[in-house]
């Protein structure tokens, strides 16, 4: 039987087919709609059996891995966000089964703050967004009232109480005076920035990026 | 010599192709392309322009993904295997065409452009074209920039420092494999700059970078684009004149549009039957550019094209060459009135693949350029190190303190063109995988052997599946289904590596297959996505 290095927090990142995977390998028979609960018990039970030597080098496998679709989800609940823009933030999430699984749930939101500080405490606003059980990404719009933005994902049961579940870092949102179209159009550029191009370049962001004025 | 400057920026890059399973593929024949008629002409360029005792300078920039591909035999092969089956069916073509004396022209002019082509590839350059680069930047002619491993767009991955260290290091190390100049500037892909990123620049021994003019113009305060600014650790940025750029490049009035020019879409590649193609290609594996193009972009009906005049295109070149240069004077001379005479440059960075690729033209009008420019005494060519290498040292002492806005050179200026709803589902992937990577780094610190084998496999498969290509390619539906299908095939051979190291074994039957067919980065290590201290 071959040796196993991993532990609980590794196995219980892995995806479940990936898990699936892992335990055909090790000889592990796993009838079909096993929780995978029950698959890192196995594949742990087998680490018991056989103890980790971390030294030893990868022992060889006559199974050739084949060509696989990438995981739907990853087994973790997190949430990412990633600049687009500075008027819109890519942001998407995934969720541990404990979470998808929870039949409370009534629905997800995202709530998307400002923030003028990189101290993530001081939210000058905040909006919310509700998406939908199998949603997994979403654009959301920055309000443009602040230096920082933060996504929080949240969920609300059934009674109507909110979960917080996790909490993307924080985004520094490119931020300008020029940005502020209508009250910068009157402001007197310097003569190197007007050479440099400033006023097309203004007016074509605005046309581009109006949202983020 | 003048102090207003011209500073060339070409950036060379081309998605990964592995010389295994892409024989005869359309990714194949584009790389080839790029040999024939952007690198190996403008190494022609600059041998004339040496030759004539020119002073040229401009830097480049290439990718190590690139220069890997330059420097794999079997492509070197395919790539002459690819000029004689070309060579020879000119000589068809010639009998196709024998009834239009026009055609029959170029056709001739074309044979003996691959032929001498080929002469060059073989005898002169002997398959290394890099060296030869090399030589030019060893006698000061050119700069040649460093430039992360694969082209990834690093604003995308700032949360995940590991991964932007490990990419700079790796594009640094390949540098060090084919010049032996030593880079004082680093290319960010695509212009991608987010706040943070040049800490890592700076971290790597590097001086300077450069930004699009909007990062720059909107940054407060701003300085303007005619002369450096630094950001507060010391690292010095050279800002992209926009407006000179769009005058090379602009899809509607750029230089290379115009009707005199040849059009390069227009190709028998396109046009003929499968069966006249067939010496050239396999056409089961799609049609491509063949090179042999025959008609002017001027608009015409299908049954009324305007053939391709050669002469025509040639003075339109050094018509082109000129306005370009008489531009950037007139502007420099005014930046520089402004700025109570201090030192003015005018920074154009664009795609190397404009020249001889869009515009077939692009690289006469560019040696024009380099040649005229040398001659005028109004304006000069410069290098980036050379426009101010006092101020490098301690460059926040003496340059406008400056915090860059997060920008590209997209259209967008941001990041839209890699951030869509046809490539924004790759994101949980490649950074998932990034994690992991950092997460193995650090879990197998000193392993040998096979495991050792294996990360650094998965090193190449996470680098190459952070590729802009793929992200880019999205956005065109014919290329879209590769992309989808090259980025899987890294994901998933990562993720194949990451549950062996967690299983502790492998097939080495797989990993022997997959090292073959990403033949690239052979020195690699691991560790460099090991967490700093």
């Amino acid at each position: 039987m071959k040796n196993m290095v991993s532990n609980r927090i590794h196995l219980e990142s892995l995806s479940t087919n990936e898990l699936i995977y892992l335990a055909e390998s090790n000889g592990i028979d796993i009838p079909e709609g096993l929780n995978r609960r029950f698959i890192i018990g196995e594949l742990l039970d087998l680490q018991n059996d056989f103890p980790i030597d971390s030294s030893s080098d990868l022992a060889e496998s006559k199974v050739v891995p084949k060509h696989k679709k990438l995981p739907l989800s990853y087994n973790e609940t997190l949430i990412t966000a990633l600049l687009r823009d500075p008027g819109w933030i890519f942001v998407y999430w995934d969720f541990h089964s404990s979470v998808s699984h929870n039949t409370s749930i009534d629905f997800y939101f995202l709530r998307i703050h400002s923030l003028n500080k990189i101290d993530d405490s001081a939210s000058t606003s905040y909006y919310d967004v509700k998406v939908g059980i199998s949603d997994r990404k979403w654009y959301v719009h920055f309000p443009g009232n602040g230096y920082y933005s933060r996504i929080d994902l949240y969920y609300t049961d059934k009674n109507g109480k909110e979960i917080f579940l996790a909490k993307t870092e924080l985004i520094e949102i490119p931020y300008s005076d020029y940005f502020d179209f209508y009250h910068s159009k009157n402001k007197k550029n310097s003569p190197i920035l007007e050479l440099s191009g400033i006023t097309e370049l203004r007016k074509n962001h605005f046309r581009n990026h109006r949202e983020s004025f | 010599m003048t102090d207003k400057s011209l500073i060339f920026v070409l950036d060379a890059q081309h998605p990964f192709i592995s010389s295994v399973d892409c024989v005869g593929s359309i990714e194949e024949n584009k790389f080839f392309d790029a040999l024939t008629y952007t690198y190996l002409p403008l190494l022609r360029s600059c041998s004339n322009l040496e030759a004539e005792g020119i002073a040229f300078k401009f830097a480049v920039v290439f990718s190590p993904v690139l220069c890997e591909m330059f420097n794999n035999p079997y492509l070197q092969l395919r790539y002459v295997e690819h000029l004689d089956k070309s060579i020879a069916y000119g000589q068809e073509e010639l009998i196709r065409c024998a009834h239009e004396s026009e055609l029959c022209a170029l056709i001739e002019k074309h044979i003996d452009f691959l032929t001498t082509i080929r002469l060059e590839y073989v005898e002169i350059y002997s398959h290394n074209i890099l060296a030869k680069f090399d030589y030019f930047a060893n006698h000061g002619f050119i700069e040649i920039l460093a430039t992360t491993a694969t082209p990834a767009f690093l604003p995308m991955y700032v949360d995940i420092p590991e991964s932007i260290s490990a990419q700079i290091e790796i594009g640094l190390t390949s540098f060090r494999n084919y010049f032996t100049t030593f880079p004082d500037g680093f290319w960010l892909p695509a212009m991608g700059y987010a706040p943070g990123i040049e800490q890592h620049i700076k971290d790597y021994g590097f001086k300077y970078t450069f930004i699009d003019a909007h990062s720059m113009l909107f940054a407060t305060p701003s300085s303007g684009i005619f002369t450096a600014s630094a950001t507060s650790n010391g690292l010095t940025f050279f800002s992209r004149d926009k407006n000179a750029c769009l005058e090379i490049l602009d899809s509607e009035t750029g230089f290379y549009t115009h009707d005199g020019y040849l059009d390069v879409d227009r190709d028998i590649g396109f046009e003929l039957d499968h069966s006249c193609l067939e010496p050239l290609f396999d056409s089961a594996l799609g049609r491509r550019n063949t090179g042999f193009r025959y008609w002017s972009r001027k608009e015409n009906s299908q049954s009324n094209r305007t053939p391709y005049n050669p002469l025509q295109a040639k003075k339109l070149v050094h018509e082109h060459a000129t306005d370009f240069l008489k531009n950037r004077i007139t502007i420099l001379e005014k930046a520089s009135k402004l700025l109570e005479d201090t030192p003015v440059h005018s920074v154009c960075a664009f795609p190397i693949q404009l020249l001889g690729g869009s515009w077939f033209e692009g690289v006469s009008w560019f040696e024009s350029v380099l040649r005229y420019a040398s001659s005028n005494e109004s304006i000069s060519l410069s290098l980036p190190k050379l426009v101010c290498p006092q101020s490098f040292v301690n460059a926040q002492e003496q340059l406008p303190i400056v915090k860059p806005l997060h920008s590209s050179w997209f259209n967008s200026g941001y990041s839209e063109e890699v951030l869509n709803s046809t490539n924004d589902w790759m994101y949980p992937y490649i950074r998932k995988t990034l994690v992991r990577m950092v997460d193995l780094a650090s879990r197998f610190p000193d392993d040998t052997g096979l495991k050792e084998r294996s990360l650094n496999m998965a090193v190449r498969e996470v680098l190459l599946a952070q590729s802009l290509d793929w992200f880019l390619s999205r956005n065109n539906i014919e290329d879209a289904e590769n992309a989808r299908q090259k980025f899987e095939e890294h994901v998933n051979a990562f993720t194949v590596v990451f549950e062996s190291l967690g299983s502790n074994f492998i097939s080495t039957e797989w990993l022997t297959t997959t090292e073959k067919k990403h033949i690239i980065f052979n020195d690699i290590n691991y560790r460099v996505f090991r967490q700093k201290q």
